[in-house]
Protein backbone atom coordinates (compact mmCIF):
# COMPACT_ATOMS: atom_id res chain seq x y z
CA UNK A 1 0.00 0.00 0.00
CA UNK A 2 1.36 3.38 -0.86
CA UNK A 3 0.74 6.62 0.08
CA UNK A 4 1.44 10.18 -1.51
CA UNK A 5 3.32 12.29 0.74
CA UNK A 6 5.47 14.93 0.09
CA UNK A 7 7.35 17.49 2.17
CA UNK A 8 6.17 20.30 -0.02
CA UNK A 9 2.25 18.96 0.21
CA UNK A 10 2.99 18.75 4.33
CA UNK A 11 4.56 22.33 4.93
CA UNK A 12 1.51 24.18 3.40
CA UNK A 13 -0.81 22.68 5.91
CA UNK A 14 0.05 24.33 9.40
CA UNK A 15 0.48 21.39 11.31
CA UNK A 16 4.06 20.15 13.23
CA UNK A 17 5.80 18.74 10.98
CA UNK A 18 7.56 16.02 13.45
CA UNK A 19 4.29 14.54 14.13
CA UNK A 20 3.42 13.35 10.63
CA UNK A 21 6.70 12.17 9.46
CA UNK A 22 6.42 9.77 12.65
CA UNK A 23 3.46 8.72 11.69
CA UNK A 24 3.83 7.82 8.77
CA UNK A 25 7.13 6.17 8.45
CA UNK A 26 6.28 3.92 11.94
CA UNK A 27 2.92 2.99 11.94
CA UNK A 28 2.03 1.63 8.43
CA UNK A 29 -1.18 -0.75 10.06
CA UNK A 30 -2.34 2.37 12.16
CA UNK A 31 -2.83 3.84 8.24
CA UNK A 32 -4.18 1.02 6.77
CA UNK A 33 -6.88 1.47 9.84
CA UNK A 34 -7.42 4.64 8.98
CA UNK A 35 -8.25 4.17 5.64
CA UNK A 36 -10.72 1.66 6.07
CA UNK A 37 -12.39 3.63 8.22
CA UNK A 38 -11.93 6.51 5.88
CA UNK A 39 -11.20 9.30 7.81
CA UNK A 40 -13.36 11.94 6.87
CA UNK A 41 -11.76 15.42 6.50
CA UNK A 42 -7.95 13.98 6.22
CA UNK A 43 -7.08 15.63 9.37
CA UNK A 44 -4.04 13.91 9.24
CA UNK A 45 -3.15 15.79 6.14
CA UNK A 46 -1.27 12.56 4.44
CA UNK A 47 -4.04 12.88 1.27
CA UNK A 48 -2.99 15.13 -1.75
CA UNK A 49 -6.74 15.38 -2.65
CA UNK A 50 -8.29 18.00 0.01
CA UNK A 51 -6.32 20.71 -1.11
CA UNK A 52 -7.92 23.74 1.56
CA UNK A 53 -9.24 22.81 4.94
CA UNK A 54 -12.82 24.03 5.09
CA UNK A 55 -15.39 24.08 8.24
CA UNK A 56 -18.67 22.62 7.95
CA UNK A 57 -21.34 24.43 8.22
CA UNK A 58 -24.96 23.66 9.32
CA UNK A 59 -27.57 22.74 6.43
CA UNK A 60 -24.88 21.72 4.16
CA UNK A 61 -23.71 18.48 2.54
CA UNK A 62 -20.71 16.96 2.53
CA UNK A 63 -19.03 13.56 1.47
CA UNK A 64 -15.97 12.47 2.31
CA UNK A 65 -13.36 12.79 0.11
CA UNK A 66 -11.63 9.91 -1.57
CA UNK A 67 -7.97 9.21 -1.25
CA UNK A 68 -6.64 6.84 -4.20
CA UNK A 69 -4.35 4.65 -2.43
CA UNK A 70 -5.05 1.48 -3.63
CA UNK A 71 -7.18 -0.26 -6.69
CA UNK A 72 -7.97 -3.28 -8.10
CA UNK A 73 -6.77 -4.63 -11.54
CA UNK A 74 -8.72 -3.86 -14.70
CA UNK A 75 -10.08 -7.17 -15.19
CA UNK A 76 -11.37 -7.06 -11.24
CA UNK A 77 -12.62 -3.50 -11.71
CA UNK A 78 -14.68 -4.16 -15.01
CA UNK A 79 -16.10 -6.90 -13.08
CA UNK A 80 -16.73 -5.29 -10.13
CA UNK A 81 -18.16 -1.86 -11.11
CA UNK A 82 -15.16 -0.22 -9.44
CA UNK A 83 -11.31 0.41 -9.63
CA UNK A 84 -11.44 1.33 -5.51
CA UNK A 85 -11.51 -1.46 -3.24
CA UNK A 86 -12.43 1.57 -1.03
CA UNK A 87 -15.37 2.09 -2.73
CA UNK A 88 -16.60 -1.61 -2.92
CA UNK A 89 -18.75 -2.71 0.00
CA UNK A 90 -19.44 0.16 1.30
CA UNK A 91 -23.41 -0.18 0.95
CA UNK A 92 -24.21 -4.17 1.89
CA UNK A 93 -23.19 -5.99 -1.74
CA UNK A 94 -26.73 -7.38 -3.29
CA UNK A 95 -26.74 -11.14 -4.11
CA UNK B 1 -20.74 15.33 -29.16
CA UNK B 2 -20.09 11.58 -28.47
CA UNK B 3 -17.87 8.93 -29.97
CA UNK B 4 -19.95 5.76 -30.48
CA UNK B 5 -18.27 2.83 -28.86
CA UNK B 6 -19.48 -1.01 -30.80
CA UNK B 7 -19.92 -2.36 -27.25
CA UNK B 8 -21.51 -2.68 -24.50
CA UNK B 9 -19.74 -1.43 -20.82
CA UNK B 10 -20.53 -4.62 -19.43
CA UNK B 11 -21.82 -8.09 -20.59
CA UNK B 12 -25.33 -8.18 -20.68
CA UNK B 13 -25.94 -12.10 -20.45
CA UNK B 14 -29.20 -14.33 -19.47
CA UNK B 15 -29.68 -18.26 -18.57
CA UNK B 16 -33.14 -18.21 -20.00
CA UNK B 17 -35.33 -15.14 -21.18
CA UNK B 18 -38.07 -14.19 -18.72
CA UNK B 19 -40.70 -11.97 -19.72
CA UNK B 20 -42.06 -11.63 -15.93
CA UNK B 21 -38.55 -10.01 -15.21
CA UNK B 22 -38.69 -8.07 -17.92
CA UNK B 23 -41.66 -6.35 -16.87
CA UNK B 24 -39.64 -4.96 -14.40
CA UNK B 25 -36.77 -4.40 -15.07
CA UNK B 26 -37.82 -2.20 -17.68
CA UNK B 27 -37.95 0.57 -14.90
CA UNK B 28 -34.16 0.87 -15.22
CA UNK B 29 -34.93 1.99 -18.63
CA UNK B 30 -37.68 4.44 -18.38
CA UNK B 31 -39.10 5.06 -14.78
CA UNK B 32 -38.20 7.23 -12.18
CA UNK B 33 -34.90 6.86 -10.89
CA UNK B 34 -33.73 4.67 -14.25
CA UNK B 35 -31.10 5.38 -16.58
CA UNK B 36 -32.85 7.49 -19.49
CA UNK B 37 -34.34 9.84 -16.78
CA UNK B 38 -29.99 9.67 -15.27
CA UNK B 39 -29.09 10.49 -18.35
CA UNK B 40 -31.22 13.39 -19.57
CA UNK B 41 -30.80 14.91 -16.04
CA UNK B 42 -27.28 15.03 -15.59
CA UNK B 43 -26.74 15.98 -19.34
CA UNK B 44 -29.07 18.79 -19.33
CA UNK B 45 -27.83 20.32 -15.85
CA UNK B 46 -24.32 20.90 -16.54
CA UNK B 47 -24.97 23.88 -18.60
CA UNK B 48 -25.74 25.69 -15.06
CA UNK B 49 -22.60 24.85 -13.76
CA UNK B 50 -20.52 26.71 -12.17
CA UNK B 51 -17.12 25.16 -12.68
CA UNK B 52 -15.51 23.67 -15.80
CA UNK B 53 -15.01 20.62 -13.47
CA UNK B 54 -18.76 19.84 -12.46
CA UNK B 55 -19.49 20.66 -16.34
CA UNK B 56 -17.39 17.95 -17.12
CA UNK B 57 -18.37 15.75 -14.21
CA UNK B 58 -21.94 16.04 -15.21
CA UNK B 59 -20.95 15.25 -19.33
CA UNK B 60 -18.81 12.26 -17.93
CA UNK B 61 -21.78 10.54 -15.89
CA UNK B 62 -24.39 11.57 -18.13
CA UNK B 63 -22.71 9.84 -20.69
CA UNK B 64 -22.18 6.73 -19.08
CA UNK B 65 -25.95 6.60 -17.85
CA UNK B 66 -26.53 6.31 -22.09
CA UNK B 67 -24.52 3.58 -21.60
CA UNK B 68 -26.45 1.85 -18.99
CA UNK B 69 -29.51 2.58 -20.79
CA UNK B 70 -27.92 0.58 -23.31
CA UNK B 71 -27.28 -2.05 -20.98
CA UNK B 72 -30.71 -2.11 -19.70
CA UNK B 73 -32.11 -2.00 -23.41
CA UNK B 74 -30.20 -5.14 -24.50
CA UNK B 75 -31.17 -7.24 -21.17
CA UNK B 76 -35.29 -6.49 -21.34
CA UNK B 77 -34.51 -7.63 -25.18
CA UNK B 78 -32.71 -10.44 -23.93
CA UNK B 79 -35.17 -11.71 -21.55
CA UNK B 80 -38.29 -11.76 -24.40
CA UNK B 81 -36.29 -13.10 -26.98
CA UNK B 82 -38.34 -15.37 -28.69
CA UNK B 83 -41.30 -14.67 -26.02
CA UNK B 84 -44.72 -16.04 -27.76
CA UNK B 85 -47.62 -13.35 -27.20
CA UNK B 86 -49.10 -16.22 -24.79
CA UNK B 87 -45.63 -15.63 -22.64
CA UNK B 88 -46.11 -11.77 -22.96
CA UNK B 89 -49.53 -12.58 -21.57
CA UNK B 90 -48.82 -15.04 -18.78
CA UNK B 91 -46.21 -12.53 -17.35
CA UNK B 92 -48.63 -10.20 -17.31
CA UNK B 93 -47.11 -7.82 -19.99
CA UNK B 94 -49.56 -8.91 -22.62
CA UNK B 95 -50.39 -4.86 -22.61
CA UNK B 96 -47.06 -4.36 -23.36
CA UNK B 97 -46.76 -6.99 -26.76
CA UNK B 98 -50.35 -5.15 -28.06
CA UNK B 99 -48.68 -2.22 -28.54
CA UNK B 100 -44.98 -2.66 -29.08
CA UNK B 101 -44.63 -6.50 -30.13
CA UNK B 102 -40.42 -7.16 -28.99
CA UNK B 103 -39.77 -3.62 -29.35
CA UNK B 104 -38.78 -1.36 -26.29
CA UNK B 105 -40.76 1.13 -24.51
CA UNK B 106 -39.73 3.63 -20.92
CA UNK B 107 -42.10 3.09 -19.04
CA UNK B 108 -41.87 2.00 -15.16
CA UNK B 109 -42.33 -1.78 -14.03
CA UNK B 110 -45.79 -1.00 -13.63
CA UNK B 111 -46.21 0.35 -17.46
CA UNK B 112 -46.82 3.90 -16.38
CA UNK B 113 -44.52 5.58 -19.82
CA UNK B 114 -41.44 7.95 -18.95
CA UNK B 115 -41.70 11.55 -18.48
CA UNK B 116 -39.89 14.58 -17.78
CA UNK B 117 -41.35 15.43 -14.19
CA UNK B 118 -38.95 12.46 -13.39
CA UNK B 119 -35.73 15.07 -13.46
CA UNK B 120 -35.12 18.37 -12.61
CA UNK B 121 -32.81 21.94 -13.48
CA UNK B 122 -32.90 24.18 -11.02
CA UNK B 123 -30.14 25.86 -12.09
CA UNK B 124 -28.70 26.22 -8.66
CA UNK B 125 -25.86 24.26 -8.54
CA UNK B 126 -26.34 23.21 -4.92
CA UNK B 127 -29.94 21.83 -5.46
CA UNK B 128 -29.16 20.28 -8.58
CA UNK B 129 -26.41 18.58 -7.30
CA UNK B 130 -28.05 17.31 -4.27
CA UNK B 131 -31.00 16.31 -6.57
CA UNK B 132 -28.05 13.89 -8.25
CA UNK B 133 -27.44 12.72 -5.18
CA UNK B 134 -30.78 11.41 -4.19
CA UNK B 135 -31.29 10.22 -7.88
CA UNK B 136 -28.21 8.28 -7.61
CA UNK B 137 -29.64 7.09 -4.00
CA UNK B 138 -32.79 5.90 -5.61
CA UNK B 139 -31.24 3.88 -8.35
CA UNK B 140 -29.15 1.90 -5.75
CA UNK B 141 -32.37 1.21 -4.22
CA UNK B 142 -33.89 0.08 -7.16
CA UNK B 143 -31.45 -1.85 -8.06
CA UNK B 144 -31.63 -3.88 -4.88
CA UNK B 145 -35.10 -4.54 -5.37
CA UNK B 146 -34.62 -5.82 -9.01
CA UNK B 147 -31.88 -8.07 -7.78
CA UNK B 148 -33.93 -9.84 -4.53
CA UNK B 149 -36.46 -10.07 -7.50
CA UNK B 150 -34.42 -12.40 -10.18
CA UNK B 151 -32.89 -16.10 -9.37
CA UNK B 152 -30.48 -16.03 -12.66
CA UNK B 153 -26.95 -15.62 -11.55
CA UNK B 154 -26.00 -13.69 -15.25
CA UNK B 155 -28.47 -10.96 -14.62
CA UNK B 156 -27.89 -10.57 -11.20
CA UNK B 157 -24.51 -10.07 -11.82
CA UNK B 158 -24.96 -7.61 -14.96
CA UNK B 159 -27.10 -5.63 -12.44
CA UNK B 160 -24.87 -5.54 -9.40
CA UNK B 161 -22.35 -3.92 -11.63
CA UNK B 162 -24.99 -1.47 -11.90
CA UNK B 163 -25.70 -0.72 -8.55
CA UNK B 164 -21.84 -0.56 -7.81
CA UNK B 165 -21.78 1.93 -10.52
CA UNK B 166 -24.31 4.21 -8.38
CA UNK B 167 -22.36 4.24 -6.05
CA UNK B 168 -19.38 5.35 -7.47
CA UNK B 169 -21.14 8.01 -8.97
CA UNK B 170 -22.67 8.94 -5.45
CA UNK B 171 -19.27 9.83 -4.25
CA UNK B 172 -18.27 12.08 -7.31
CA UNK B 173 -21.56 14.12 -7.61
CA UNK B 174 -20.73 14.30 -3.19
CA UNK B 175 -17.09 15.26 -3.86
CA UNK B 176 -18.43 17.75 -6.50
CA UNK B 177 -20.92 19.12 -4.12
CA UNK B 178 -18.08 19.82 -1.33
CA UNK B 179 -15.80 21.81 -4.57
CA UNK B 180 -18.85 23.74 -5.67
CA UNK B 181 -19.98 24.41 -2.14
CA UNK B 182 -16.16 26.00 -1.34
CA UNK B 183 -15.78 27.22 -4.62
CA UNK B 184 -18.85 29.65 -3.92
CA UNK B 185 -17.80 30.27 -0.48
CA UNK B 186 -14.16 31.94 -1.98
CA UNK B 187 -15.97 33.83 -4.72
CA UNK B 188 -18.51 35.31 -2.23
CA UNK B 189 -21.46 34.19 -4.21
CA UNK B 190 -23.46 31.91 -1.40
CA UNK B 191 -21.95 31.15 2.06
CA UNK B 192 -21.36 27.36 0.76
CA UNK B 193 -18.30 27.07 3.54
CA UNK B 194 -16.05 28.56 5.70
CA UNK B 195 -12.41 28.53 3.80
CA UNK B 196 -9.81 28.84 6.24
CA UNK B 197 -6.93 30.77 4.62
Amino acid sequence: MKRNVDNAQVEEKDEPLEEKDERVEDNVEQEELERDNMNMWNTNNTCSCQKTSVKMMLAHAYVPWQCYDEAFSPQEALKKGTLFPSLYGVYPIPR
Amino acid sequence: MWIYEKSLQHPVKVTRPDVSFAKLVVTQYGGPDGELGASLRYLNQRYSMPTNKAIALLTDIGTEELAHMEMIAALVYKLTEGASPKDYEAAGWGGHYVQHNHGLFWTDANGVPWSAQYIACLGDPIADLTENMAAEQKARVTYEHLIEMTNDPCVKDMLRFLWQREVVHFQRFGECLNDIQEHMGKKNMWCGCNVEK
